[in-house]
This record gives structure tokens, C-alpha cells and sequence, in this order.
């Protein structure tokens, strides 16, 4: 890991990688959608509404992917102070929580048909939402100590923290009672039948290439910002009278 | 008896009309960004050498 450590090296590799993972992310989903929407029937129960599955399930893996990549940089930065942990757990935050966003409006607007509310105080959904509050709260915290020139290490405290939440998005339908359905996809198997789930598992592919993809444009960004940054200081300085 | 005004398709609808824009509009944010700061760092790099 320590390989990618040298900004250059790393930059090579994230040259090379994004346009793959953009190519391969766009053919997937879009492929994965029209699969869904077009060529799958509608559920015995759910009737068309299934439909959203395509687009709720990745969005939700998504979503706790995105945080399990900051608390897995914060760790990195904390333990071996890899110098480019801070900037992919930055680069993650947005991505994560547009996912989550998009994750709660989705499954918002099944749950209406499908439970006959938009929204329930129940496990599951009060925990994602809690979710999206802590990428808020990383994304502001992150910004503050960057404009600060405060330490790398209060936002890693913070991931690192925040991942407690992680498991219990997860065990919520099992925990609670809920209007949730319990775990569809277990390390035992599928509950979904094979018609709905090979698109869901080709978009959940999809919608990940797009995500690492942004991740690694975001990380570019910030490592390009702090490559200008330093040079113009290090002018300042040169510039500066003795 | 209470009727549901909406049709199951324009529940699919909407939650397509809203993810597809919003994954989009980040893809479209994040290549901007990363182009923007990968120019400013590069004409930083020219000046330092012309300079």
C-alpha cells in the first residue's frame, strides 16, 4: 500500500484507472437500468415498484462503501500515516453522501406504495439517515480543518467513530422491528429470484466503478490543489528578501 | 374506500428523475473540479519555470 504512497506513482495509476472505471460504470448501469426497467417483469407483491430495487440497493451499498473507505483512509492515516489516506477519505465524503441521499429519497418514494408511508422512525431508515448527517458533519469538519490548518487527524478520529454505525444499518431489520424486509442477500444466499437479481448485481457493479471513478477524480483534485499550493509558497518564500 | 392517485410507474419515475440527475451532476462536478485544479497546477508549474 505504502507503493502508492509517492503522489507521482499514484497519479500514474488514478491516470490510467479513471477512464477505465467511467466506461465500465456507465455500460454497466446503463445497461443494468434499461435491463431493469424494460426486459424485467413486475413483482408478484410489489407490482412495478420492484423496479426501484436497480437503483435502491446499489445506492444503499454505496452509501455504507462510502463511509467504510473513510474509516478504512482515517485508519491508515492514524496507524501508518499514509500520506495520501487523509486526501481518499476527503474524496469519499461527497460521493457518499450523494449516494446516501439518493438511497433515502429512493427508497422514500418506494416505501409510499409499497407501505403506505414515505417515511417511518423505525431502524433502518432513522440509522441511514443518520448516515447522511455524519457525511455532513465529516464534510464540514474536514473543510474546517483544512481551512484552519488544523490537524489530519480530528476528521480520522471522526471517521473512524462514525463507522460504529456502519454495523447497525446493517443489523437494524434484525435488531428492530421493522417495515423493512430483513437481509435479502446473506453470506447463505439470495432471497431474490435470479430475474431480479442479476441486473441489481450488474448496477451494483456499475454504480461502484462510478463511484471509485469519482473518488479518484476528487483525490486528483485535492492533490493537484496541495501540488499548486506548495509551489506557490515555496515562490513566496524564494521571493522574499533575506 | 381511499385510492391511490398515482400509478406504480410514476413512483419508478420519480425515484429514476431523481437519482439519475443527482449521479450525474456529480460525475459531471467531480471531472470539472479535478480538471480545474489539475490546470491551475500545471500553469503554477510553467510559471515557477519560466520564472
Amino acid at each position: 500500500m505504502h507503493g502508492f504512497a509517492n503522489p507521482r506513482r499514484f497519479l500514474g495509476l488514478a491516470k490510467r484507472l479513471t477512464p477505465i472505471l467511467l466506461v465500465v460504470g456507465l455500460l454497466a448501469s446503463t445497461g443494468a437500468i434499461v435491463w431493469g426497467l424494460v426486459m424485467v417483469p413486475p413483482d408478484r407483491l410489489m407490482g412495478e415498484t420492484v423496479r426501484i430495487i436497480f437503483i435502491h440497493v446499489p445506492t444503499a451499498w454505496l452509501g455504507m462503501a462510502g463511509w467504510m473507505t473513510i474509516a478504512g483512509s482515517s485508519l491508515a492515516l492514524l496507524v501508518w500515516r499514509h500520506p495520501l489516506a487523509a486526501l481518499a477519505a476527503r474524496a469519499a465524503a461527497i460521493p457518499g453522501a450523494v449516494f446516501t441521499a439518493i438511497c433515502l429519497a429512493t427508497g422514500s418514494i418506494w416505501g409510499r406504495p409499497t407501505w403506505g408511508t414515505w417515511w417511518v422512525w423505525d431502524g433502518r431508515l432513522t440509522s441511514m439517515l443518520i448516515l447522511l448527517f455524519l457525511y455532513l458533519a465529516y464534510i464540514a469538519l474536514s473543510q474546517a480543518v483544512d481551512r484552519e490548518g488544523a490537524s489530519s487527524r480530528l476528521p480520522a478520529i471522526f471517521g473512524l467513530v462514525g463507522a460504529v454505525n456502519i454495523p447497525i444499518i446493517n443489523r437494524s431489520v434484525v435488531w428492530w422491528n421493522s417495515l423493512h424486509q430483513p437481509p435479502s442477500i446473506t453470506t447463505g444466499g439470495s432471497s431474490i429470484d435470479g430475474v431480479f437479481l442479476w441486473p441489481m448485481l450488474i448496477a451494483m457493479l456499475g454504480f461502484t466503478c462510478l463511484f471509485a471513478a469519482t473518488v479518484l477524480m476528487n483525490m486528483r483534485a485535492l492533490l493537484a490543489q496541495a501540488q499548486a499550493e506548495a509551489r506557490l509558497r515555496r515562490r513566496a518564500m524564494e521571493a522574499e528578501p533575506a | 374506500m381511499v385510492r391511490e392517485a398515482l400509478s406504480q410507474w410514476d413512483y419508478v419515475i420519480a425515484a429514476y428523475a431523481i437519482a439519475i440527475p443527482a449521479i450525474a451532476a456529480l460525475l459531471i462536478f467531480s471531472w470539472l473540479r479535478m480538471r480545474r485544479a489539475e490546470r491551475a497546477r500545471d500553469e503554477a508549474r510553467q510559471k515557477g519555470r519560466k520564472g
